[in-house]
């Protein structure tokens, strides 16, 4: 049976366990300690007299802190209670574990407590695909300490594990052989070093940026301050205060220093992709900028910086486009896997031009507006000449890279990921629908940054006129006149790839749907196909890939959901923005407030509780902003100009919201909400 | 002259760039041929870029041998997987080594995206 797993994270250094705090082999799943995507510990396994422990409890201190509280034997056997032992670990930089060992008789024990160590030094991406590596591991064992170490060239990564009470290391662990007295206890503290070897042989992080490792008491003094510094909530609503709080802290948590950078960026989700993906970073700052605004300002600007200015097949580059995925272990190293960056996203692009403004509404940050200028031009560029491969004013998708670049390009990026109604994928380039909406968007975006701040007003003009063609056109050749909604793409004849999908909903956050149509696609959204009742599903039951399980086929998707609730809201539909919210707050208590990345498309009625999806990563980045941009939308939070505009929409049975000390251009400012139950002029359901 | 030689003597002909007007600073290349070192100095000022070989210190330094450069500033080799990869290092400040990217050239024998998608039948 596999035992429930245990995580504690600080950027992208993570330590994945399972609830005895030991880490075994898993091919299927990533256990170990991880930093920059390599694993420096395959194996760290505690037995007490050669053997392995049972756990009694597990306490989850703090996301960068866990403790074990464990018992010899195995569950099956007589549970010796003369001796308990205790984990408590921390990751901050380094791997620390605190190791104590008591002795309940009242007479001393003679025990042999015993670590097996091993590392595979394995790249994340080989964890799936187990293969031989280049390179060699080497064991060093000293006299007080073990050093492992993988050397393929130049590139080495080295773990080293020390012990504060003295020790035997050996080439597979540490052995203490204790004597302990009557009802006394005996503590150690075990440490691993990760070593990411540059300049001169320290560790690249250390000469290149202020990377240091950080003790318990910085950590929590951090987050102390983070969450004092985020929007308090006050609310009837217990899942949902829950859900803000468990948000706030995951996203702490997955805050992490790339190597040029100084301030932190969100990574996009534990375990596969503690790093920067262009698109999930950019969406969870535009969930988050209404709480943790501080968050926005270095992902642009780091973005910037990694801007595409020339053209690369293998890592899909192209002058003004915004990276995809950074990744730093070995494959991205030798040039195997193309993420040094890889840019093979057709959205994170118009993305980049979104937030940009949408951060300047926010904070009134008219400086960084005006540095990234050329950068945010270059993204507008990106649109028209690389975005539209076909020269027909959309934005299109095709890999160059035929080794292992994405086939989908767009957030439903799973092979299967973009289909017809009958169930056949279409040829390529593809240009799906919400690509068109986020140039739409951006364009419109665009035009507002070049007449108020890069004193351009011909640009902007411009940019207004393609983005109102774009509009006119895609309501034209996107619009499935049968089914009455926007098709999922268009391939390559201009024929629609007719699946009804969640994508419709991230049309009315651009603005693209015409305001006849909107109502249609509402109901669609709402509709039986589509919603669950936990959730928009990412694609309509009866179509021909529809799967409640399959990845981007029929599961619910928070971040999209939130998304569509917000289009919604821009689109007057007060009522279905509500339910969305309102079913997304309520899958949140089956995990505990924290949202998974998706799960299954089931119906609520059939399996009264969301079920989670097999591999769903979480923390996951946009499904952690989730609480924050619904609650945006219950309380219709909008800047104007100085003012931030409140108009609340809660459903029934919310009862009172207040979320104090929203920060901004206007300093810090309260909004209240309340869902009446009667009296109301507003649709059934739905009060103000 | 080889392919770093020409790259670090064409920045010198290189149009005001609006992309590097925000940079200020100094990298110093360190490039070993045998026994033999190699300095270039890179200085970032107002959008523009020069380089010369002055043997002084910097913001930043950047070293490997000068074979591997030579990859680098043809755009054959990737400098981030390269630093990645201990093949070269850099002491100082990393975001002046990331300009670098700007400034070497893209992948020879990339294709321009949308003669990729009308080459297809010919693939």
């Amino acid at each position: 049976m596999t035992k429930p797993l245990v995580s504690i994270l600080d950027g992208n250094t993570f330590v994945v366990s399972d609830n005895r705090g030991d880490i075994d082999p898993s091919p299927t799943f990533p256990t170990g300690l991880f930093s920059f995507d390599t694993r420096f510990l395959s194996k760290w396994e505690l037995t007490v007299d050669g053997n392995r422990l049972n756990v009694l409890s597990v306490d989850d201190l703090q996301y960068f802190e866990s403790q074990f509280f464990l018992v010899p034997g195995e569950p099956t056997h007589y549970v010796d209670a003369k001796l308990s032992i205790i984990r408590h670990r921390t990751v901050g930089g380094s791997f620390v574990e605190e190791l104590t060992v008591l002795n309940h008789e009242d007479q001393p024990v003679e025990v042999t407590v015993r670590l097996n160590v091993e590392s595979d030094f394995a790249d994340l991406f080989e964890i799936k695909d187990v293969r031989e590596k280049v390179g060699g591991t080497t064991v060093v064992v000293e006299e007080d300490r073990l050093r492992l170490y993988y050397q393929r060239e130049t590139f080495r990564r080295e773990a080293i594990v020390t012990s504060t009470a003295p020790a035997e290391f050996d080439r597979h662990g540490v052995t203490f052989a204790l004597r302990i007295g009557a009802h006394q206890q005996w503590q150690t503290r075990l440490r691993v070093e990760t070593l990411v070897e540059g300049a001169g042989g320290r560790d690249i992080r250390l000469s290149i940026q202020r990377h240091q490792s950080r003790s318990p008491e910085e950590l929590r003094e951090d987050l102390d301050a983070w969450l004092a510094r985020a929007p308090k909530l006050s609310s009837d609503s217990e899942p949902l205060t829950e859900t803000y709080q468990r948000s706030l802290i995951d996203l702490a948590a997955l805050r992490y220093a790339p190597l040029t950078a100084g301030p932190p960026l969100p990574a996009a989700g534990l375990p596969w992709f503690m790093t920067m993906f262009g698109r999930d970073s950019l969406i969870t700052c535009l969930q988050s900028l209404p709480f943790t605004p501080e968050l926005a300002g270095p992902t642009l600007r780091f973005l910037a910086l990694a801007q595409g200015v020339t053209l690369d097949d293998f890592r899909e580059r192209e002058p003004g486009k915004i990276l995809h995925e950074v990744r730093y272990g070995e494959s991205t190293a030798f040039e195997e896997q193309p993420h040094s960056p890889y840019y093979g996203s057709a959205d994170s692009t118009p993305l980049f031009v979104i937030l940009l403004d949408e951060y300047e509404r926010w904070t009134g940050d008219t400086e960084l507006v005006k540095a990234l200028e050329h950068e945010a031009r270059a993204a507008l560029n990106w649109i028209d000449r690389y975005g539209d491969l076909m020269g027909n004013g959309y934005v299109w998708f095709e890999r160059r890279n035929l080794r292992n670049g994405l086939e989908n390009q767009c957030w439903k990026d799973s092979w299967d990921g973009i289909s017809y109604s009958d169930g056949r994928l279409p040829a390529f380039p593809r240009a799906t629908c919400e690509l068109q909406g986020y140039a739409y968007d951006a364009k419109m975006r665009g035009a507002r940054l070049a007449r108020l701040f890069w004193q351009d007003p011909v640009y902007a003009e411009r940019l207004e006129r393609e983005a109102a063609e774009l509009k006119r056109r895609f309501n034209r050749d996107f619009w499935v006149e049968d089914g009455e909604y926007y098709a999922l793409a268009l391939d390559t004849e201009g024929g629609q790839v007719d699946a009804l999908s969640s994508n419709i909903g991230h049309l009315l956050w651009s603005g693209i749907v015409d305001d006849d149509r909107a109502g249609k696609v509402a109901e669609h959204l709402l509709g039986p196909r589509l919603f669950s009742g936990w959730g928009v599903r990412t694609l309509a039951e009866g179509e021909g890939r529809y799967n409640p399980i399959g990845y981007h086929v029929g599961t619910v998707w928070p971040f999209d959901n939130s998304l569509i609730a917000w289009g919604l809201r821009r689109y007057g539909f007060r009522h279905e923005a509500g339910q969305i919210a309102e079913a997304m707050i309520a899958a949140g208590r089956y995990f505990g407030g924290r949202l998974p990345e998706a799960f299954a498309g089931y119906d609520r009625a059939l399996t009264k509780y969301p079920v989670q999806y097999p591999t769903a990563c979480s923390p996951q980045a946009w499904s952690t902003g989730t609480p924050m941009l619904l609650i945006r939308t219950l309380l219709g939070l909008d800047p104007h100009g100085e003012h931030l505009v409140v108009d609340p929409a809660l459903p029934v049975g919310m009862g009172r919201m207040e979320l104090l000390d929203i920060p901004g251009r206007w300093g810090l400012i309260d909004a209240f909400g309340r869902g009446r139950a009667e009296h109301s002029r507003t649709p059934p359901g739905l009060m103000e | 002259m080889d392919p770093t030689t020409e790259f670090f003597e064409a920045l010198n002909h290189r149009a005001p760039d609006p992309l590097l007007g925000k940079i200020r600073g100094t990298v110093r290349f360190e490039l070993e041929s045998g026994t033999d070192i190699d300095t270039w100095l890179l200085v970032f000022s107002a959008g523009s870029v020069s380089a010369t070989q002055t043997d002084r210190a910097a913001d930043c330094t950047v070293r490997t041998d000068r074979e591997y450069f030579n990859r680098i500033a043809a755009g054959e080799a990737n400098p981030f997987a390269a630093l990645l990869r201990n093949r070269l290092t850099v002491e100082g400040k990393l975001f002046l080594f990331s300009y670098l990217n700007r400034l070497v050239p893209g992948t020879p024998g990339a294709h321009e995206p949308r003669d990729w998608v009308r080459g297809r039948g010919q693939r």
